[in-house]
């Protein structure tokens, strides 16, 4: 798998194949004589805005803690939960469960309470 | 063992260096490969053709370009301070980039 | 629906959408000052729009992604972060003209002001948007905009010569203002080839899900539907060039351009007019925002459908509301819209280069389109439009102070 043209950028699906995000950041770990080894991938605007500077980076999750969204941290997915790699990036979690699905409830607070939002 | 993480975008794009601290390419893109439920970085990819693995074929067959870059084995670079990775070899013992894989 | 009905509502909604703000104006204004001279640069216009529209459409049925998508895959969001803050920006002000334009269009039915009908004019849309499914809006759209056929009858009623007509389609060089016929032809690609236009449309191939079996469906609609449609814009230059060019009118306003279907319906002219420009622009409006909410779901990774209960998606149902309620906002304050969307355009002639670059890379990349690769003229034409695009983009912001 080619990291930068296979992982990063992906679209993420949960194990329904329900959107979850795309793959922001990768976390990679080095150890001395052994190949350096993906151990995660980060999910959230927080990650996306700090893989474009570190200073954008503190005020998204500055921004975002704020607005008491899980303390504004992106949404880590060990390498251990991708299930698969194909055209998006299969992970074994459900959305609904992830600190990243709670942008998407707190605003679903505020859209069903308009008329015409449940057609 | 000593382990630190890091984020790849530290590493991607920054320049390689030789040992007499001369240039060699860009830092443009990660070969691994699976084993187990891990993934490994075997192979880095440097250079302008580099920037074509990233670009998948698309860019070659527009202008008939072949290779062109290099590829460094894990342990032929020292990726110690993510900012300056250095070349632990001589770049003439570095692979070329094959344009079919 | 069969392949056959899709094509037909396709190219009806090419040619009812095809004609918004700047079409009707950067034509209009061309008719007036230049006569049918600058017919060849809606007609080159056209052929850029419909070889782009059937590129972005042939992404989405091989690859399931939209260009917004595509682009942020194969190129990430360093790359990506530039055309994404300069649509936005664009997006934005041309949607803030698309609703002066159409409170303009009331205005003339009713003698107030613009400004009063701009929030009305928002929130129709926004109703509009929350509450149909994408065919509802995309057909809707189409087949009210067969009004703006109204250009092409008026045309056709004030009798041009066709000899004068067929000559306006041979690029010429003006007898006076060559800078401002230069920013014209320019202005003209810039109304007709709108990024956004590009991304809608591919989202769109998506909603309706749209298979590799049915991609001569899409092909046939790019073109048709483009092609037919700008016989409109045509029409809009030659009835200007009928009847303001003779009378050395210069449009300055909506209001004056309205002038122009006199002569071929007497009392009829400025309903007429009013409701060409009225549904031009809020059809536009209804695209632009809801490729925002598109847009900004497909680089982020957020689901997105028109087709889902808007609670469903709540990140792209407030995008595109968002956008309009922000447009809505800066129309009130009441910018000329003539001025914005001539800035729009001049915009999105800047921003064209970028657009049409991952184009040469994306459609060539069989992980994303497969077998349906460009062929070596589609890549040939594709090559030369981005260096004219960059051209373009060089000096039209010097012509449009030289000229506009």
């Amino acid at each position: 798998m080619h990291i930068v043209r296979d992982l990063l950028d992906k679209a993420v699906v949960d194990r329904h194949g329900r959107n979850m995000g795309r793959v922001d950041r990768v976390v990679i770990e080095r150890r001395t004589g052994v190949p350096p080894r993906v151990v995660a991938i980060e999910i959230g605007p927080s990650a996306l805005a700090g893989r474009l500077s570190a200073t954008l980076g503190r005020w998204m999750m500055g921004l975002l803690h704020g607005l008491a969204v899980d303390e504004g941290q992106p949404l880590r997915v060990d390498v251990n939960h991708i299930l698969g790699v194909t055209d998006t990036v299969k992970v074994d979690l459900a959305f609904g469960d992830t600190p990243a699905a709670s942008v998407e409830h707190k605003l679903r607070g505020l859209v069903k309470r308009i008329p015409g939002a449940h057609r | 063992m000593k382990h630190e993480e890091l984020f790849l975008d530290q590493l991607l794009g920054r320049t390689v260096v030789a040992g007499n601290n001369r240039p060699v390419g860009r830092l443009e893109e990660f070969r691994s490969e699976q084993r187990g439920d891990s993934f490994y970085i075997v192979e880095f990819v440097i250079g302008s053709a580099g920037l074509l693995e990233r670009l998948n074929v698309g860019l070659r067959a527009l202008f008939g370009m072949s290779g062109g870059g290099k590829v460094a084995r894990w342990d032929q670079i020292d990726i110690g301070d993510p900012l300056r990775p250095r070349l632990t070899c001589s770049v003439e013992e570095l692979g070329t980039v094959d344009p079919t894989r | 629906m069969s392949a056959l009905l899709d094509l037909l509502l396709g190219i009806v909604t090419g040619i009812g959408g095809f004609v918004e703000v700047g079409s009707i104006s950067t034509s209009a204004q061309a008719g007036a000052e230049f006569g049918f001279q600058l017919l060849w640069a809606v007609a080159v216009a056209a052929a850029m729009l419909a070889l782009l529209t059937e590129m972005s459409g042939r992404l989405a049925v091989m690859s399931k992604r939209t260009i917004a998508a595509a682009v942020r895959e194969r190129f990430g969001i360093h790359f990506q972060a530039v055309p994404l803050c300069a649509e936005l920006v664009l997006d934005l002000l041309l949607l803030t003209a698309e609703l002066g334009g159409a409170a303009i269009a009331v205005k003339l039915l009713t003698g107030i002001g613009f400004q009063w009908w701009v929030l009305p004019t928002g929130l129709l849309l926004w109703t509009t948007l929350w509450f149909s499914r994408f065919s509802i809006v995309e057909y809707g759209i189409g087949l009210l905009g067969l009004v703006t056929l109204s250009f092409v009858l008026a045309a056709w009623r004030l009798g041009p010569d066709t000899g004068d007509v067929a000559r306006g389609f041979i690029p010429s060089l003006p007898s006076h203002d060559g800078v401002r016929y230069a920013f014209l032809a320019i202005s003209i690609v810039g109304a007709t080839v709108s990024p956004y236009l590009l991304n809608f449309y591919s989202s769109g191939t998506i909603e309706e899900d749209v298979t590799p079996d049915e991609r001569w469906v899409n092909t046939a609609t790019a073109y048709g539907g483009d092609v037919f449609g700008s016989v409109v814009s045509m029409g809009v230059l030659v009835t200007a060039a009928m009847v303001m060019q003779p009378l050395q009118i210069k449009i300055d306003s909506y209001e004056q351009a309205a002038l122009m279907f006199v002569p071929a319906f007497g009392r009829w002219a400025v309903g007429l007019f009013a409701a060409s420009l009225a549904i031009g622009c809020v059809g536009a409006a209804l695209e632009i925002s809801l490729n925002m909410g598109y847009m900004l779901s497909q680089i982020f990774g957020w689901s997105w459908s028109a087709n889902k209960p808007r609670v469903e998606n709540a990140r792209f149902s407030c995008a595109f509301s968002f956008v309009l309620i922000a447009a809505s906002a800066l129309a009130v304050l009441g910018f000329d819209p003539l001025r914005l969307t001539m800035i729009s355009v001049a915009l999105t002639v800047v921003v064209m280069p970028l657009m049409v670059l991952p184009f040469l890379v994306l459609m060539n990349d069989t992980q994303f389109v497969k077998d349906q690769r460009n062929t070596v003229v589609g890549n040939a034409v594709l090559a030369a439009l981005t260096v004219l695009g960059a051209l373009m983009a060089l000096v039209v912001i010097p012509l449009e102070i030289l000229g506009g």
